[in-house]
């Protein structure tokens, strides 16, 4: 098994980003679970797919009927337009994770300092964008909806791509595993840099935790990584 | 399902959100990190510069231009072609120099400033700052010497927003001595 590199991105579920933050004094990260404790999800409805019922098909690719209305034409200019901007996101992205880092080389040096202050900017980018992503759409049935959501939805947005995996003990505690993290794709996948990964994930452990906390969630959001490009996400849903 | 009928047309929206609002708590944080606005400019400044000197690569990949033969053609390229696939908007060009070595990029509506509102207390920030910041960076990389300022900014009152570039100078290459 490969050294997991478990991360600090924390995310308290308090009120809002910077809320009775201390800088240290953070619960214990639980230790990870077992695989067997968790219950697949996803092949139930649409979209996601487990990994035992869909292994032999094409894991994580959307089924062919929801491709939706665009036609094909439209759909490849429209991609090569969202690809764009992605350059400007992805590139913004590390700008941000150096500046964090450097501004604190001068003065604070405390690691966990910048993890939390890039996970707050994620906090407020996640409510934001999920304010304005919800304003149309219907009522959310449940939790699992939700997280539903967040994973297909949501990450196709951001990422341009879903969640290859969701998993939830069905206690409050969802895994959700990208197979090929946009943000660390541009890194070199070998274990070179395994120890920076955590920088890059700080800001979408915010997201996360800022687009359940607009939907009424409050969480805690953790990443870790044990391959380059692929990363887990766990959030634990803090029962109010 | 009308949740899933959304998301094809407001994606592309939704992506150049991400931008904004990212953008934003941004410049919120240096706002809190640094005392004084002319730091947070500079560090906006600085960022731009290394988003520019990748970004122009990205864009050259990407866009199919040739090479420019004079100020005015790049100015064109970079309205037409590099503001169209990054933000999604076309800046009109104005107020030529008699030489030829200055204009003006006129922003109708800039998507940086979309959910903004700048408070009293920093009159004297220039938000999108980081704009300046790319277009120099990425005309470094082209052999382009310029400077980038606003002049105008919609968030201060201005009807528009105006950045002024300048031409400063050809950068040559600085083969070391004894190579072709």
């Amino acid at each position: 098994m490969p050294a997991a590199v478990s991360l600090s991105c924390w995310a308290r579920g308090l009120s809002g980003p910077g809320v009775g933050r201390p800088g240290t004094g953070f619960p214990p990260v639980p230790a990870v679970r077992k695989p067997s404790e968790f219950l697949c999800l996803l092949a139930t409805r649409d979209g996601l797919r487990t990994e035992g019922a869909a292994r032999s098909s094409s894991l994580g690719r959307q089924p062919e009927p929801r491709a939706g209305p665009t036609g094909a034409g439209t759909g490849a200019r429209k991609n090569k337009q969202a690809m764009a901007d992605e350059a400007l996101f992805l590139l913004l992205h590390s700008e941000m994770v150096s500046g964090v880092y450097k501004s604190a080389e001068q003065g604070e040096v405390e690691n966990g300092r910048c993890i939390t202050k890039l996970e707050n900017m994620g906090f407020r980018v996640g409510q934001g964008l999920l304010e304005r992503f919800t304003k149309d759409t219907a009522r959310f049935k449940d939790e699992l909806d939700i997280m539903k959501f967040i994973c297909k939805d949501f990450w196709t947005t951001v990422f341009k791509k879903q969640i290859d995996n969701l998993r939830t003990n069905h206690q409050g505690i969802y895994v959700l595993q990208d197979n090929k993290f946009r943000l660390l794709t541009q890194m070199s996948a070998g274990k070179q840099y395994l120890e920076h990964a955590s920088k890059y994930l700080a800001f979408t452990c915010g997201l996360i935790r800022g687009g359940l906390s607009n939907l009424g969630i409050k969480s805690i959001v953790t990443a870790e990584v044990s391959s380059m490009p692929a990363c887990k996400f766990q959030v634990m849903i803090q029962k109010l | 399902m009308s949740r899933q009928a959304n998301r094809g047309t407001e994606s592309k929206k939704m992506s150049s959100e991400l931008f904004t609002l990212t953008y934003g708590a941004l410049v919120t944080q240096l706002c809190k990190d640094y005392e004084n606005d002319e730091d947070v400019n500079k560090q906006l400044d600085k960022m731009g510069y290394n988003i520019g000197v990748r970004l122009i690569e990205d864009f050259l990949a990407r866009s199919n231009v040739g090479r420019c033969h004079d100020f005015r053609e790049t100015a064109d390229v970079i309205a037409k072609v590099a503001f169209k696939m990054y933000l999604g908007i076309t800046p009109s060009i104005t107020s030529w120099s008699p030489a030829g070595d200055e204009f003006s990029l006129i922003l109708e509506n800039n998507p940086l400033v979309d959910f903004v509102e700048l408070p009293d207390n920093h009159s004297s920030l220039i938000y999108s700052n980081l704009l300046c910041g790319v277009l120099r960076g990425a005309l470094e990389m082209v052999q382009m010497a310029v400077e980038a300022k606003f002049v105008q900014d919609t968030l201060k009152g201005d009807g528009v927003t105006e950045i002024r570039m300048r031409f400063i100078r050809r950068i040559e290459d600085n083969l070391p001595a004894g190579e072709e």
